[in-house]
């Protein structure tokens, strides 16, 4: 193709942003989609950080003040998990998927432009149907929602709530169909499974996942639904029903679940850290092959959630298996420290992210290692210890991972750059809030306070009020990324096609992309982290020739001050 | 970015790319069959657990039904494995560019399938006759069997259901002439019916004949 | 917002890259598959640089020696064996066919004979018909068994579940063509079989309650 047909519409800043009606309106384009996806998931994350809200209010003293009465306050603990889980975390990774796939293989869309856009509008109605509940009822049962709890002991709203997950699951199924095919299909001639970029590899492995877990969920919750309106006792063990039947299930999607959650955010770190320490990822293959490590090991532990209803002796192989499934994790943890170890490293948004990620990550992840130990665990069952676990884990894991790649990838999506000094307030503030109120949750969980309950023992009001006070704050932070968001879509910094000088291929195109992505056939690089190497140098030299500079980079061009000096031969 | 501009590069598609749109959709079907099946085996595991432990219910059910009684549901088998052959045969026929044939073959698959699901529907009535029933009814000589044989066998009826319908649009789309030149939008109904048929001869094994 | 919108000088359409010198540039090799060479040297180096009196301290010490101590470990045998096996999976997965490369004209249909060889007589119905008898007979089969064999279940079940499965089998095998589709296809449908399968096990070994 002559020189003449390139750049597309222009250089950087001209490609015009779709108009906003687009996004209102059925779309089958992968990007309105995937900004589709993404701005409904944070509409929920706030409502559901609202709800959160709500819950450190009444926690700050022993007694119930601030709700009605106790079933007031599970509906709060209920319809926060759930909306957080289904509604916000999995479908931002949809979201962020659906936009970055088809722009990372060089491919003009997804395999099933019609299909996505189906995946997506189930997830609106889903959401609604959650908040409906409260208005009939809402669903009491926690996001777990065992049976009776959420069968004879729960209001209408629970029939709603499993409406609602049904939509999410199927929506994630037809979407995770999508990922895998086009992940499969769409790659150039020149890419092969090795040369992809590792957040495809994580996304392919949620995907798989999602399509083997999800149908679980999906069949159980037909029959509790039966259960709830068809007068059925699937889960009535006085009427010949089984209650661990749905535990098994449940947790036979909702472990492997975690991974759907937690692996595109291991997929994000892959790029983040790697473009911003300027090195090559340290141990490619095993950081692609460890996500699909966690996709198989993940079905064989999912009884570790119940120790304490499972028969005795199955407790040790779920042990086994469980602290076994820690080991692809860990594998991941050195790879990204062998990344950033000695690399330029950009201290900027994004990359604080990513850092605040490992920091945080590793400490749930040990207290998950802790959990999995079936002493500790039956004397940690249920208390607050489990509670800061896994909000280390999909707070300081999944949120920041989501967080991070929002600073990353927001100059393509939107053409203009996040500004940093707010985005670093943001990070400050996160983290400070976030560790003030997760930390002393080990505490108080160990001393024995038990998870969803507005009443409890006032030995633990100190800590419980220290603990809402620094949430406050984490709930504030929020506002800084919402407000960096507004300015920045109105009059932030042109960012350019390029601005991180990243290789791999979403980033040799316009910002944003137009329609179809690439104008000819993209030319992938040979190694996506090949940064430090003369090749490179000069490929990204010839992309900035062709789609014109980048001027959202010019800060990250300046070396920064106290970061250590390049061990490569060669910098770009 | 609009809708008319997609279709417009789907008509610019190359022959490669159109090989792997072929492959596309197939591969996706059988990702689709991956998670039925998974939705399947939570119901089928929850009769198989009853059977197990509650083995005299079950051969209770099964004299009540008589040999008339299993004659009707082998009866109602055959249709449905008449039904995937028809299925296969017409595929046969619109690869080799017989339009009519395949349409013709197609009124047999639909055929088999309303009938399968009116069978179906009679004996549901007869079950419902002899207290088997989807909701718990502890009175019932059979309580526990209703809703752990109605929940997959509904479930699977409502999948000949949509495959009907399904059976009725392919044969629309083919009098268009859509499938003359690539069949695989057919192929990849044929894999549902097929799937469908199959869920049915084990749930035809496990539940009346064991 | 103006500046927004500047035009691409003629001098930058000049510097522009072609397309061919563009793919020179990328490459078309696959990247080294050893781990990185002379990284800890390097480091080291740049360490000893950085610091005032050009020692190192412990940590620098000990987080280069561990670099160090990797790049040595990729020559050491139970290493190589992992990248062998790593490799083996690796081409193992490429050899996988996908996606069929003839347009669907070209495409071979071996199923569209009116005629099926069977133990070497040809008969003179298609492979699909075939399987259809097939399975009729086996219907036939499973029903007479569990009539006959009603009250020996320790041999009428395992009997009559190899049956069922022979019968899916053909279906998948002839009617849904995994004899001759990618062998992707196999995969992805047998995977969740197994899982359920799995699933339906365990859930067996539990007692109900
Ligand atoms: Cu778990």
């Amino acid at each position: 193709m002559a020189t003449a047909s390139y750049p597309m519409d222009g250089v950087a800043g001209q490609v015009k942003r779709p108009a906003l009606a687009e996004y209102f309106t059925w779309s089958i384009d992968h990007k309105i989609i995937g900004v589709q996806y993404i701005v409904t998931s944070l509409f929920f994350f706030i409502i559901a950080g609202a709800l959160a809200m709500l819950i450190r209010w009444e926690l700050m003293t022993p007694e119930i003040t601030v709700m009605a009465d106790g079933s007031q306050y599970n509906t709060l603990f209920s319809i926060h998990g759930t909306m957080m889980i289904f509604t916000w975390i999995v479908p931002f990774w949809a979201g962020l998927g659906n936009y970055l796939i088809p722009l990372m293989l060089g491919a003009k869309d997804m395999a099933f432009p019609w299909l996505n856009a189906f995946a997506f509008w189930l997830l609106p109605p889903s959401g609604f149907l959650l908040i409906l509940g409260f208005f009939i009822g809402p669903a009491e049962a926690g996001w777990t929602s065992y049976p009776p709890l959420s069968t004879i002991y729960s209001p209408d709203g629970q029939t709603l709530w499993a409406l609602s997950i049904h939509l999410v699951g199927l929506s994630s199924i037809l979407g995770a169909i999508n990922f895998i095919v086009t992940i499969k299909n769409m790659r150039p001639p020149s890419m092969g499974w090795f040369q992809m970029p590792l957040f495809a590899w994580a996304t392919l492995a949620t995907s798989i996942i999602v399509v083997l877990a999800t149908p679980f969920l999906a069949g159980a919750l037909t029959l509790l639904l039966l259960d709830r309106v068809a007068g059925t006792t699937f889960f009535d063990a006085t009427s010949g029903g089984d209650v661990l039947l749905w535990q098994n299930i449940f947790w036979f999607y909702s472990h492997p679940a975690v991974y759907i959650m937690i692996l595109p955010g291991f997929g994000v770190l892959s790029e983040v850290l790697a473009i911003h320490s300027r090195k090559p990822i340290f141990g490619y293959r095993m950081i692609a092959l460890s996500s699909m490590a966690i996709a198989i090991v993940g079905f064989t532990v999912w009884a570790h959630h119940m120790f304490t209803s499972l028969q005795p002796e199955l407790r040790i192989p779920f042990m086994i298996t469980s602290m076994i499934i820690a080991v692809p994790t860990g594998i991941k943890i050195f790879g990204w420290l062998g990344t950033i170890w000695g690399g330029r490293i950009r201290l900027n948004s994004a990359n604080l992210f990513s850092l605040g990620f490992l920091s945080l990550f590793v400490i749930g992840g040990i207290s998950g290692v802790m959990l999995a130990a079936v002493p500790v665990n039956i004397h940690m069952h249920d208390t607050y210890f489990v509670v800061s676990h896994f909000h280390f884990v999909l707070y300081g894991g999944s949120v920041f991972a989501i967080y991070s790649a929002l600073y990353h990838w927001w100059p393509k999506i939107t053409g203009r750059m996040l500004d940093e000094r707010l985005g670093k307030i943001h990070f400050v503030t996160t983290y400070i809030g976030f560790l003030g109120t997760f930390m002393p949750q080990h505490i108080v969980g160990m001393q024995g306070m038990p998870r969803r309950v507005a009443v409890y023992d006032p030995q633990f009001q100190d800590l419980n009020v220290l603990i809402s006070l620094f949430s406050f704050l984490l709930g504030i932070s929020t506002f800084f990324l919402l407000y960096n968001m507004v300015v920045s879509t109105v009059a932030g910094r042109v960012a350019g096609a390029n601005p991180w000088r990243a290789l791999t291929l979403e980033w040799q195109t316009t910002s944003p992309p137009p329609a179809y992505n690439f104008a000819g056939e993209p030319v992938p690089f040979e190694d996506p982290y090949g940064y430090g190497t003369d090749a490179s140098k000069a490929y990204l030299d010839a992309m900035e020739s062709r789609f014109g500079p980048s001027p959202g980079a010019e800060e990250e061009r300046r070396p920064p001050s106290g970061a250590l000096p390049e061990p490569q031969p060669a910098g770009d | 970015m609009s809708q008319v501009a997609v279709e417009q590069h789907h008509h610019e598609m190359s022959a490669e790319e159109k090989a792997r749109s072929i492959d596309n959709q197939k591969f996706a079907m059988w990702l689709f069959i991956a998670s039925e099946t998974v939705i399947f085996s939570t119901m089928i595991v929850a009769y198989i657990v009853f059977r197990i432990q509650e083995p005299e219910i079950v051969k209770g059910v099964h004299e009540a039904l008589g040999l008339s009684g299993i004659l009707l549901v082998t009866f109602n088998s055959f249709l449905l494995l008449t039904s995937s052959w028809a299925m296969v045969m017409g595929l046969r026929e619109i690869q080799r560019g017989n339009r009519a044939g395949m349409i013709r073959w197609f009124w047999l698959v639909a055929g088999l399938g309303v009938a399968f699901l009116a069978i179906q529907y009679y004996e549901y009535v007869q079950m419902a006759s002899k207290g088997i029933t989807l909701y718990h009814d502890p009175s019932s000589e059979f309580a526990g069997f209703g809703m752990r044989f109605y929940a997959p066998t509904a479930f699977h009826g409502a999948h000949v259901f949509a495959g009907v319908l399904w059976c009725l649009l392919v044969m629309r789309r083919a009098s268009k002439g859509v499938y003359d030149k690539n069949s695989v939008g057919v192929e990849i109904f044929g894999l549902y019916w097929h799937y469908v048929d199959i869920v049915w001869v084990l749930l035809f094994t496990l539940i009346y004949l064991i | 917002m103006a500046d927004d919108n500047k035009k691409p000088t003629s001098e930058e359409q000049e510097n522009a890259v072609t397309d061919d010198e563009l793919k020179q540039i990328a490459g078309d090799v696959s990247p080294p598959d050893e781990y990185p060479e002379g990284q800890a040297d390097a480091l080291e180096e740049a360490l000893e640089e950085a610091s005032d009196d050009g020692e190192l301290t412990a940590v620098e010490e000990g987080v280069t020696s561990a670099l160090r101590a990797t790049e040595e470990a990729q020559d050491t045998a139970p290493v190589q064996a992992f990248d062998s096996a790593v490799s083996g999976i690796q081409s193992a997965i490429e050899s996988i066919p996908g996606a069929p490369e003839e347009p669907q004209d070209a495409h071979a249909q071996p199923h569209l004979s009116d005629t099926t060889v069977l133990f070497g007589r040809e008969f003179p119905y298609s492979i699909y018909t075939m399987v259809f008898f097939a399975l009729g007979a086996l219907t036939i089969i499973e029903v007479l068994m569990a009539e006959l064999l009603a009250s020996v279940e320790i041999i009428k079940i395992p009997l009559l579940l190899s049956i069922a499965t022979a019968k899916s089998a053909l279906v998948v095998i002839f009617y849904m063509h995994l004899n001759h589709d990618s062998r992707v296809f196999a995969v992805t449908f047998l995977v969740p079989v197994g899982i359920a399968l799995l699933s339906v096990l365990f859930l067996l070994g539990i007692p109900a309650n």
